[in-house]
């Protein structure tokens, strides 16, 4: 018996020896691939690399030839951003410089540029209005996509199809085009350059994304989970709180932090439809053009405020990417 | 616990009958099992009678009480569905507790009850757990929990145990029948499982596209099935149906198989045929008799081995007709062999109305 | 089986229903309210104002003009050149990001240790700001403190013209910058598409020794086609629509090299020009085009699925 057991073991090795080749041939092309994936990353990620390396470098050497790699870190770039400065004349300069000690940590990377803090800059209001704004329209469009997307997901709305099209195509419609005509009605209204203009309209183009979105979320929560409810002895409504809301979580969630990310980086129509009072970043940050020629550090600094939070989003959100940017029309 | 009526109760959507007007009385107490083909109607009309689905007519009522219009919450029935249902944001207490809280039950009176149908369905390990940790059939016993804690007037059932695998399906089963008998409860079962049917309902109403074909105790759609869809559709394998043809008492199968009526027979297939004309005989595959000089002969198909008993299949002109033989005896292929038919157990219907005919005028 | 009630209203006898149909409208007035105000409506305004002379700086009326503006529009040989810049950028952008995207697919398909973050690393692109790129690219191109020069040269960034001043290139240095940030949009959805091959069709093909390449041309890019196709719409509209990227970079220069459609759109209806009108009308052409696009894409597409 045992020695029966041997031969056949044997055996098994001697078939055994060319499936092992065969499988460290599929290893080597693996290692192969995963090398020429970790290349084409880096090489996607050298513009982003050099955003948030230009953030720390000072004026100089933001635009040093030929371009530095290592360099000296300094926060220059986020207080040129942050703050309002004046140049400093040559005797006050040295009158700063003495009592250095008691000036604060931002004073002194001032200094050392030249330069004094004299205020807040433009541009801590433009981030507040993105705040606002980005802050308001999501909480719209999610609120609003919310319950449109239940009715269109649980009812028999007549000609669904349809409207769920239309819906979505208002997304495809060249910014610039409804541009026109709601620039001449904010003007109109008074809403030109107002948070509750913007508000709206970014409410509005979002909308679609969030209807889309959350619909395909709440498809996926079974229509049992209410009718149980309905049959336990509660209504409608009740059973969207305490049934669909709970369940929906994850969805909402990431629809949420779509719209955030849409409005958070939207151009076009800030640029168009504001001037000032409710300016948002990503038109303002292409005028911080300095005097002295282009702030690069100060536009990285700005710049990387913007991608630090989108790169979180990015891994926080990876499972749903897909739905996000294909208007929940594709799922993984 | 209550009856359920339903009178001239349809569903159209659009031009098309997902249920054609249906008359059923479901008494106190009784397990009804609506059987049919996936499609056939079973689900839309339990889905009716819990208020889930709207009637497009008919009336349904509830110990005498006109329900047709009235909320699902308002007809104070428990619904169990196929996939459980269970939230599954909630703990299993949580989900049993639900129905109650509806009601603003206080939270002792929650608590006692929930203990106590825990205990009855023997789940008292798992009520901390989401529905995610449990297994099929413990998913089910909470579903069955959270049905039974109200005292609902009746329980829906839709296919309640279809989703379980083999040996949780047996177990649930018993487990069903149990507490139908201990709580004595008014219970409406949908299921595809003939099997399933026969061996839960006090009575079994049979459906097929969108109409009922039979109401009746499992003895009778198994035995006197109304007409040729039940026949095939009750029994496994379905009953054995051989078309003849029907002249001066005889009806002739082939050239060599005539099967001689009984005078009951004889008359009532002259009632319904007129002298003459095309028959369709039935039997139940253990009704069949293997005897050297049986009156029916037909050739040996194939014959399988189920254990019990062997599965004789032979060929008959073109149908296929079942047999139950013995065990040990085996037939040849392409054999003849004779049988005759417990005289019983043998069945006519009319091919042309595909209804079964009858021994006596009702 | 059967779906929810229909909504049917009008029967107040049914109250279940009615208080559904409230709800349903409850739900989804607002959103469409919201919708044709800010999106319909303006949509048959700037159509009126296609037809008429109207500048948003003058006080002056509107003035019916009829289809002047949009004759102007299409006899005007300065526009074509806009449209087409545009048609040149939309081919070959889109042309290389599926290029690119779907290598990029095939080669982050099979799984391996770390996969999974490279794949979220080489999607970030594709969430930034479009504006912020495209400001910070000009400085990457810069000929001589950018890095892109140095990079592509190998350290004599000289031994290249300045990309974004050069007529010839800066509309090369646009595609790269779309390429770059769109590729990995391209690639999500080629792997989703991917991933939906089951592997019994590769191990059938490989039983009937099917080669690499005809398990390539046969299998997988017909699986993936669907999914590519939608990802080149998506792409295509966008490369009509391209503002973003663009006018914080070149703004359209040198010269005219960069005037896509969509800038010169902008800077007819507000950058100095105000006209209005005449802005309306273009923006109408470019709607047409981008629906024209879209219908041939999705006949095709129905084409491929058809089969």
């Amino acid at each position: 018996m045992t020695a029966l057991e041997g031969t056949s073991r044997q055996r098994s090795i001697t078939y055994a020896a060319p499936v092992h080749k065969v499988s460290r041939r599929a290893r080597v092309i693996l290692a192969i691939r995963a090398f020429l994936t970790v290349i084409v990353a880096l090489i996607m990620l050298i513009p982003v690399f050099w955003m948030a390396t230009t953030a720390f470098k000072s004026r100089a050497d933001a635009v040093a030839v030929p371009p530095k790699v290592f360099f000296k870190p300094t926060l220059e770039g986020f207080v040129n951003l942050l703050a309002e400065r004046s140049v400093l004349a040559q005797a006050r300069r040295q009158e700063m410089q003495a009592r250095r000690d008691e000036l604060s940590w931002i004073q002194r990377i001032a200094l050392d540029a030249g330069t004094e803090i004299i205020g807040v800059s433009q541009y801590v209001g433009r981030l507040r209005n993105s705040v606002i704004i980005a802050g308001g329209s999501t909480v719209l469009a999610v609120l609003l996509g919310l319950l449109s997307a239940y009715a269109f997901s649980r009812f028999n709305v007549p000609g669904s199809g349809d409207l769920l099209f239309f819906i979505l195509s208002q997304r495809m419609l060249p910014a610039v085009v409804v541009t026109i005509p709601i620039f001449l009605m904010y003007r109109r209204l008074g809403l030109h350059d107002t948070h509750i203009g913007m508000i709206l309209l970014y409410t509005v183009f979002n909308l679609s994304l969030s209807v889309w979105l959350l619909k395909g979320f709440i498809d996926e929560i079974p229509r049992q989970y209410e009718e149980a409810a309905l049959v336990d002895g509660y209504t409608r409504l009740q059973a969207f709180r305490k049934v669909v809301l709970p369940n929906a979580l994850t969805g909402i969630a990431a629809t949420t932090v779509f719209c955030l990310i849409f409005a958070w980086n939207e151009y076009a129509f800030a640029l168009m439809l504001t001037s000032d009072r409710a300016r948002t970043p990503p038109p303002s940050i292409p005028a911080k053009l300095g005097r002295g020629g282009i702030e690069w550090a100060a536009i990285a600094a700005g710049s990387l405020g913007f991608l630090i939070p989108v790169v979180i989003v990015t891994f926080a959100l990876r499972r749903y990417l897909l739905r996000g940017v294909t208007f929940g029309a594709i799922r993984q | 616990m209550a009856t359920i009526e339903l009178r001239q109760v349809e569903k159209k959507f659009g031009d098309l009958h997902a249920v054609k007007p249906m008359d059923l009385t479901v008494h106190d107490g009784e397990f009804v099992v609506l059987l049919g083909p996936s499609g056939c109607g079973k689900t839309t009309t339990l889905r009716m009678i819990s208020g889930l689905e709207s009637v497009t007519g008919g009336q349904i009522l509830i110990d005498g009480r006109d329900v047709t219009w009235a909320h699902p919450s308002e007809r104070n029935i428990a619904f169990v569905f196929q996939f459980f249902a269970l939230y599954p944001h909630m703990t299993a207490w949580q989900n049993i507790a639900f129905p109650l809280q509806s009601q603003g039950e206080s939270r002792a009176a929650v608590k006692q009850r929930v203990a106590e149908v825990a205990s009855l369905l023997r789940i008292n390990h798992l009520l901390h757990l989401r529905p995610g940790a449990l297994s099929g059939g413990d998913k089910q016993r909470v579903a069955l929990a959270r049905a039974l804690v109200r005292h609902p007037a009746a329980f829906l059932m839709d296919e309640p145990i279809g989703a379980l695998d083999a040996d949780a399906r047996e177990t649930m089963r018993a487990e069903i029948k149990r507490l139908h008998l201990l709580e004595h409860a008014t219970t409406v079962y949908v299921t595809h499982d003939q099997v399933e049917a026969m061996a839960m309902g006090d009575r079994i109403v049979v459906m097929s596209e969108a109409l009922v074909q039979q109401i009746g105790t499992p003895a009778e759609v198994y035995h006197k099935p109304a007409n040729l869809f039940v026949a095939r559709f009750i029994g496994s394998p379905g009953m054995n149906l051989v078309t003849g043809h029907y002249a001066n008492g005889v009806v002739h199968l082939s050239e060599n198989s005539r099967y001689l009526l009984s005078p009951e027979w004889n008359q009532a297939l002259q009632r319904e045929l007129g002298g003459e004309g095309k028959v369709i005989l039935g039997f139940r595959s253990e009704a069949g008799v293997i005897v050297e000089d049986g009156p029916l002969a037909a050739e040996v198909f194939t014959s399988d081995l189920h254990g019990a008993y062997n599965m004789l299949n032979l060929s008959l002109n073109d149908d296929l007709v079942h047999i139950r033989v013995p065990r040990g005896i085996r037939y040849p292929m392409g054999a003849t062999v004779r049988f005759n038919i417990d005289a019983e157990m043998v069945r006519f219907f009319n091919p042309r109305t595909e209804a079964a005919i009858t021994r006596r005028v009702r | 089986m059967a779906t929810t009630q229909a909504i049917s209203g009008g029967q107040s006898r049914r109250r279940r229903q009615l208080s559904d149909a409230a709800l349903l409208r409850l739900f989804i007035f607002p959103t469409l309210i919201l919708i044709i105000l800010m999106n319909i409506f303006p949509l048959f305004y700037s159509l009126y104002l296609s037809f008429t002379d109207y500048s948003a700086i003058t006080r002056q009326a509107p003035n019916w003009v009829g289809f002047k503006n949009y004759s102007d529009l299409l006899s005007d040989k300065q526009m074509w050149i806009y449209f087409a810049n545009s048609g040149r950028y939309a081919l070959l952008s889109v042309g290389l990001q599926t290029l690119v995207g779907f290598g990029l697919a095939l080669l982050l398909n099979e799984k391996f240790k770390g996969s999974g973050f490279l794949t979220t690393l080489i999607l970030v692109p594709m969430m930034l700001s479009p504006a912020v790129v495209g400001l910070f690219w000009k400085l990457i191109y810069h000929p001589s403190s950018g890095i892109f020069n140095y990079i592509v040269t190998f350290g004599h960034p000289t031994a290249i013209p300045d990309i974004l001043a050069s007529p010839k290139l800066a509309l090369w240095g646009i595609i790269i910058v779309d390429v770059w940030m769109w590729s990995p949009f391209v690639m999500l959805l080629c792997l989703s598409g991917l991933g939906a091959i089951p592997d019994y069709i590769y191990e059938a093909a490989a039983i009937d020794r099917a080669s690499w390449w005809r398990q390539f041309w046969r299998i997988t890019l017909p699986q993936v086609a669907p999914l590519l196709m939608i990802a080149v719409l998506f792409r295509t509209i966008e490369a009509f629509k391209a503002f973003d990227v663009v006018m914080p970079m070149t703004a359209g220069g040198p010269g005219e090299a960069t005037e896509l459609i969509a800038l010169n759109l902008y800077r007819q209806a507000f950058g100095g020009q105000w006209r209005t009108g005449r802005a309306s009308a273009l923006a109408y052409i470019i709607l047409i085009i981008v629906i024209g696009i879209s219908n041939v894409y999705i006949r095709f597409l129905n084409k491929i699925r058809g089969d």
